[in-house]
């Protein structure tokens, strides 16, 4: 349901919304444990195998990770730049390729693996909940939510916020047509234009989604969300063997990480 | 009879708002029935319906004077999400209002909420989705539906949940005459249920003319008139000044009545009516009223053939079978379909090239489906089109060829010489102007003058040219008032008006319209009617997008009509309009006057307009008159 949850049957799609959850942690702490790019991109390898076998379309990928470029550009300049050099343990990484003078060397080897460790985290970031939005329905999120006693306030936001996404995409086009027509000159495919073309549609999208949210309130409430703090009939689904196995799996990776980085202190600058 | 709702003195003012919403309404709804709420825009109407289930005052913040009792239980104190329970509010827009994946999961929604047992709620969404007609779509994704089936389902919805009251906020306003049919067919059968009270929110007089026990009618918060539709309905000036649509035909018959020929209870609200009245008064109808007064619509049947009414499509002819029937007008619409433009378009046209021209246009979505095929067709200069059709016809995406906003996957739209596919939609914006249906998708600016420059500037316009049109612009809409107005502070008809205006700033040679009335109230819609019948008359080339068929037949000098993508039909409207099968085909009702004038054929008037229409009635019901 987030961002047009696709109907697909695959493995992940059938997983359990917990181990999906679980998956998606051990990814986050792996990808901050450590330092150099090569663990991170191992992950980040893995993940597009996974992506591939589970039928996610690289079109959704690419519309999704397209804005994100000019921030990957920015974030890799900057800290090939600036990192400063004393961070790091081993001296080969303190070599610069660039240096003005004594003081200020750009461009250090430390630095330019740490820029392609910070896009490569942001793309596990970004890939990893992707995939875990786009083979899990709003239902389960649901169910989960109810599951873990989160008060109804909040998964009444959550839901409210995530049922919107799809129907303000169409209200974009909406507007992008409807400004057109008038003979705006958005380039819809541009990464970063003059930001005053991009008011004409965030104004007239920023009002109608404040309407909507409040239709849609309203219409949950009229259907009578938050009558019981909890949804009586959730069918208690057992985690399945392909779960376990999937767990297991996590498990050991996590664990291996773990021991990598604390135990054989790998994967430092 | 047990009152279900009771208000009273209730008055309620949105919060931040300089006018009252509600005065003073006190009102009484029984069991069982059919009220209907009509008025102005702006007149109250949503508010009302928020408050007959705890949404005003519970969620909407604002001041409520009085008190609302639905079923003995005060508004103000019992959570709307228990009112829900006995009321259930279906609001305007379907949209917002389906929550869930698939239709099944949808309907499961409210009774899941109320915590009932797995079992009954399987029961209840099947009995609630086959009362709406959805039994069997259980597994559809909710996205994937049309915009009848949004709505229906989302009645279901609340169905589900067994309310005893069902309140409905314009149930049928963005749907085809098709899809209103259905949502009515709906109604009726939730009626028959005696126990169950429905109120619904209409600003469209013919469908519950038939349906509803009470009217009342809301003008600027108040109750400004209550009672009968039809004895409504019969006094025009009333309906005029409460903001309401008049029906064409009891039009018609306020002139009679004027002209003192008839009494205001004669005033005919029905075709058939209208049409026995007229037979009756120049003298066919003494043949009736003497084999049996009142004849139902069989004995009007017999009687035409016994008058020698020359078979018309409107008449059922026993000896025709239906196939017969559809091959006789698919022949007919062939004629009209194919390359050829209409002969008038070509009149108008002689000598200089059409303005529009399509050349076998298809053109297929993203997702595979195929959006419009196999059109050719030609617009001239300064026609005014219609262009008909069911929801989901290809009207919208035909039009969005016009100014590029789509292009061909084969075959060429050109316009004023531009082929579209060579031209981007802002270099088209200066000679076709697109005005959209939701005027809110374009508003942006915090004044109303600010929001016609951005379509001027983007032309390159400068200086005082800029000004100049702004003025025109503004003088042609009407909004000279509101020109340092932030556009969000007026009503949804003005900022309609608004949208307009920034599109004629441009001095478009062609101007497309999209379901220009969606929404409006009936002063709304004569407004903007005018405004597009003087730029036709200054030249304009007009294409409309519209659901409204007595706009159609008033207004319009072309129809097109659409089904499935493709044009079935192109002709004048009073010519169109006969053909009944196509129409059918097209799942689009013709207007009364239409229908009226076919059967009245044997009368041997002519009629190109409306107004020729009502004339030559006059004129023959006065010979009648004298004749005798």
């Amino acid at each position: 349901m987030i961002l047009a949850y696709g109907q697909e049957d695959s493995f992940l799609h059938r997983l359990d919304i917990r181990t999906k959850l679980f998956g998606f942690l051990t990814a986050t702490v792996w990808c901050f444990l450590f330092q150099h790019p090569l663990y991170n991109l191992s992950l980040l390898c893995g993940m597009v195998v996974l992506t591939v076998l589970n039928k996610i379309s690289f079109h959704k990928v690419w519309q999704m990770l397209c804005p994100l470029l000019p921030i990957f550009f920015i974030l890799f300049l900057f800290t090939g730049m600036t990192y400063p050099l004393d961070r790091f343990h081993s001296e080969i990484y303190k070599i610069s390729l660039f240096s003005i003078n004594e003081n200020w060397k750009l461009f250090s080897l430390g630095g330019i693996l740490t820029g392609v460790n910070f896009i490569c985290r942001l793309l596990i970031m970004v890939l990893g909940s992707m995939l875990l939005t786009l083979t899990t329905s709003l239902e389960e999120f649901m169910d989960l939510l109810n599951r873990l006693r989160v008060p109804g306030e909040i998964s009444f936001m959550l839901t409210t916020a995530i049922r919107f996404i799809p129907t303000l995409d169409k209200k974009r086009i909406q507007i992008l047509e409807a400004q057109k027509a008038r003979g705006a000159k958005i380039n819809d495919r541009g990464i970063i234009g003059n930001i005053t073309s991009y008011l004409p549609i965030m104004v007239p999208l920023f009002i109608n989604s404040i309407l909507l949210a409040e239709d849609l309130a309203k219409g949950m409430l009229n259907r009578g969300y938050g009558y019981t703090t909890s949804i009586a009939t959730i069918p208690k689904t057992p985690l399945q063997a392909k779960d376990y196995w999937v767990l297991s799996f996590l498990v050991l990776l996590l664990s291996g990480g773990l021991y990598l980085r604390l135990g054989l202190k790998l994967g430092v600058l | 009879m047990e009152r279900v709702i009771e208000i009273e003195n209730l008055t309620y003012r949105y919060a931040r708002a300089e006018e009252t919403s509600l005065k003073n309404i006190t009102l009484a709804v029984e069991k069982g029935k059919f009220m209907v709420i009509m008025g102005h825009a702006g007149a109250g109407k949503t508010s009302l319906s928020l408050c007959l289930n705890g949404l005003i005052p519970q969620f909407m913040q604002g001041r409520m004077q009085g008190k609302v009792r639905v079923k003995g239980k005060d508004t103000r104190s019992i959570p709307v999400q228990e009112l829900a329970k006995e009321v259930g509010l279906v609001l305007q827009d379907p949209e917002s209002q389906i929550i869930c994946r698939t239709v099944g999961e949808d309907v499961a929604f409210g009774p899941r909420n109320f915590g009932i047992a797995k079992e009954e709620i399987q029961e209840r969404v099947r009995h609630a989705l086959a009362k709406v007609g959805l039994l069997g779509y259980e597994e559809r994704i909710t996205t994937e539906l049309s915009g009848g089936e949004k709505q229906r389902l989302v009645i279901a919805g609340v169905l589900a949940i067994e309310p005893e009251i069902l309140v409905m906020d314009e149930p049928t306003s963005e749907l085809d005459p098709e899809g209103r049919l259905e949502i009515y067919q709906t109604l009726d059968e939730l009626c028959r249920e005696k126990e169950r009270t429905i109120v619904v929110i209409e600003h469209s007089s013919e469908e519950i003319l038939a349906r509803a026990d009470e009217v009342i009618v809301l003008k600027e918060g108040e109750i400004a008139w209550q009672g009968q539709p039809a004895k409504l309905f019969r006094n025009i000036p009333l309906v005029r000044e409460l903001g309401l649509k008049p029906l064409p035909v009891s039009l018609l018959g306020w002139s009679l009545y004027e002209r003192g020929w008839i009494t205001q209870e004669d005033i005919p609200l029905e075709v058939v009516n209208a049409e026995k009245l007229i037979r009756r008064l120049i003298g066919q109808g003494e043949k009736i009223e003497a084999t049996g007064n009142k004849a139902d619509e069989g004995k009007i049947q017999n009687r035409k053939i016994e008058i020698g009414l020359k078979s018309g499509e409107w008449e059922v002819q026993p000896q025709r079978t239906e196939k017969n029937l559809k091959a006789e007008d698919n022949q007919r619409i062939e004629v009209y379909s194919g390359t050829q433009a209409h002969p008038r378009a070509k009149e108008k046209s002689q000598g200089s090239p059409p303005l529009i021209r399509v050349k076998d246009l298809y053109h297929q979505f993203a997702s595979g489906k195929m959006g419009v095929g196999g059109i050719d067709l030609e617009i001239g200069q300064g026609e005014f089109v219609a262009l008909v059709g069911a929801n989901g016809a290809g009207k919208t995406t035909l039009a969005k060829h016009m100014n590029g906003l789509l292009k061909p996957t084969s075959g060429d739209v050109i316009v004023k010489g531009r082929n579209t596919k060579e031209y981007d939609t802002a270099q088209l914006a200066q000679i076709v102007g697109y005005v959209f249906q939701n005027p809110d998708h374009q508003i942006f600016s915090a004044t109303v003058e600010k929001e016609l420059e951005f379509g001027l500037k983007n032309a390159g316009f400068t200086g005082k040219e800029v000004g100049k049109r702004i003025a025109q612009a503004l003088e042609l809409t009407g909004l000279e008032k509101y020109r340092h107005v932030h556009p969000f502070t007026l009503s949804k008809g003005e900022r309609q008006f608004i949208a307009v205006a920034s599109v004629l700033a441009l001095t478009p040679e062609i101007l497309v319209i999209d379901e220009p009335t969606t929404g409006l109230d009936w002063t709304g819609v004569e407004k903007i009617m005018e405004l597009l019948q003087q730029l036709h008359r200054e030249g304009t080339t007009i294409l409309m997008i519209s659901h409204d068929m007595d706009n159609v037949l008033e207004y319009a000098e072309r129809v097109i009509l659409m089904q499935e993508g493709r044009i079935i039909l192109d002709a004048p409207p009073w010519e169109a309009f006969t053909q009944k099968t196509a129409f059918e085909q097209g799942a689009i009702r013709p207007p009364q006057l239409a229908v009226l004038q076919q059967r009245l054929r044997d009368l041997n008037f002519q009629a190109n307009s409306v107004s020729e229409f009502r004339q030559s009635l006059l004129q023959i019901i006065e010979e009648g008159k004298r004749q005798r």
